[in-house]
């Protein structure tokens, strides 16, 4: 596939000096008020978007978020294998190790700060393999754009890793809308959602308590 | 299975409404519209080309430059793999695939060559030294180019300078992902390689590209002018 080294990019690239610049603008456009609840408990508060530069605080605001998210996943995918088999129950247990993976970043990273990290408790709700399936496509696709929403606004040295984990929800997302016949790549550029519609989208499939 | 249109893979009209607003709208306007509709790329990239220009006239237009020729790379790939007939003789699931891959892939290069304007390298010749011609090499290189892509743009995504192209990198570096989990699960493997995808740097991908020898001064050999719908 990729054979030996001959050609290169014809006008290549060069790394300039860095380059100052406000980002006040855009992150009061983009930081996000809301919360997340899990089994009908407030679990976590969302920063108004006034104090929007990237600092440790709201790194620890958008990560809290994230690891509630990753949490939601890793109870989703534990509860529900019991009632699948084949892919599905494959796509479960790979897409739950790395939901597990992802949560021990998040942990590492909000250095034992986590707070109460909740309960969930899906019940009926992924009791079928059908069920269960159009949920965990809602699920991964939700949390693929709140994390799409919330990349630029962590501190440069987090970036990298959360940009790493986005990618991989990404993945799961393309891979479950495979297996039930939607899209994989229905935009060419994928759209974000704001906490506030992250919660609202997840309360509605009833994936979170009111 | 007609052409895919911009109108199919496009369907909340983001990327054509985004385009369109790059030179008709204000910057306020195309922010409200990027919330609505989730466009982060658009919204990243609001404003003239001539603007972004000036406004980033190191590091980060040196990083779009060398995205803009990796969106040339791939999209010529799969716009080749049209001409030459390959993707006609796919089953009608992985024909659409690559149909999809193609017309993103060409959406992509339409819009950082709008927003790079006169800064916008010209488009290299390639060759894919039959990578095109038949549907399994087709099929392999396009899970390596999508995983390499995906790499590219979690590498590039802390690396720039003006948040606004973050945002940008994180929306297009899950559309690469996807792209990369759809070619391996068509491909029949497990479409998560890992819990965290690995970023490269701008010299790991160059090197990569280079070891492909894709890049030709010669122009291309295909069979047929056809153009697919909507090639940027």
């Amino acid at each position: 596939m990729w054979g030996p080294s001959e050609a290169r990019f014809p006008g290549g690239w060069t790394v300039g000096e860095r380059v100052g610049h406000t980002r006040g603008d855009f992150l009061r456009r983009t930081l996000i008020a809301g919360g997340i609840l899990g089994g009908g408990a407030l679990i976590g508060a969302w920063p108004e978007g006034a104090d929007s530069a990237p600092s440790a605080k709201q790194d620890h605001r958008i990560l809290t978020f994230a690891l509630r998210l990753e949490l939601l996943q890793v109870a989703f995918y534990e509860q529900g294998a019991a009632a699948l088999q084949g892919e599905l129950l494959e796509f479960a247990e790979v897409v739950g190790r790395a939901e597990r993976a992802h949560a021990d970043f998040l942990r590492s990273h909000l250095g034992g700060e986590t707070g109460n990290e909740g309960r969930f408790e899906f019940g009926d709700t992924i009791r079928n393999a059908k069920t269960f399936a159009a949920k965990a496509h809602l699920l991964e696709e939700t949390v693929t754009a709140a994390y799409i929403g919330q990349g630029a606004n962590l501190t440069a040295s987090l970036i990298a890793g959360f940009g790493e984990l986005t990618s991989v929800e990404a993945r799961q997302a393309a891979w479950i809308s495979d297996i039930i016949g939607k899209n994989p790549a229905p935009h060419a550029a994928d759209p974000a959602m704001t906490a506030g519609e992250v919660v609202t989208a997840l309360r509605d499939a009833a994936l979170l308590g009111q | 299975m007609s052409d895919l249109t911009l109108e199919q893979i496009d369907e909340d009209g983001a990327i054509q409404e985004g385009i369109a607003a790059l030179y008709g709208d204000t910057r306020a306007d195309l922010f409200r519209k990027a919330a609505l509709g989730g466009t982060a790329i658009l919204a990243a990239l609001a404003g003239p080309p001539a603007a972004f220009a000036a406004r980033s006239k190191t590091r980060d237009v040196a990083i779009f430059q060398f995205g803009l020729n990796f969106e040339y790379l791939q999209s010529t790939f799969y716009t080749e793999a049209e001409q030459v007939g390959t993707v006609a003789r796919m089953n009608r699931q992985k024909a659409f695939w690559a149909k999809t891959l193609g017309a993103h892939e060409r959406a992509h290069v339409a819009i950082i060559k709008k927003v790079l304007g006169s800064a916008a390298p010209k488009k290299p010749s390639f060759n894919f030294r039959g990578n095109t011609d038949t549907e399994s090499q087709f099929t392999k290189t396009a899970v390596a180019m999508e995983d390499l892509t995906t790499a590219l743009l979690t590498g590039i995504a802390p690396t720039l300078e003006d948040r606004h192209l973050t945002a940008a990198a994180f929306s297009l570096l899950t559309v690469e992902a996807r792209h990369a989990a759809w070619a391996r699960h068509l491909a029949g493997v497990v479409p998560i390689v890992r819990a965290f995808d690995r970023r490269k740097n701008l010299d790991e991908v160059d090197r990569i590209v280079a070891s492909t020898r894709f890049i030709s001064s010669l122009r291309p050999k295909t069979t047929t002018k056809r153009r697919p719908r909507y090639t940027g």
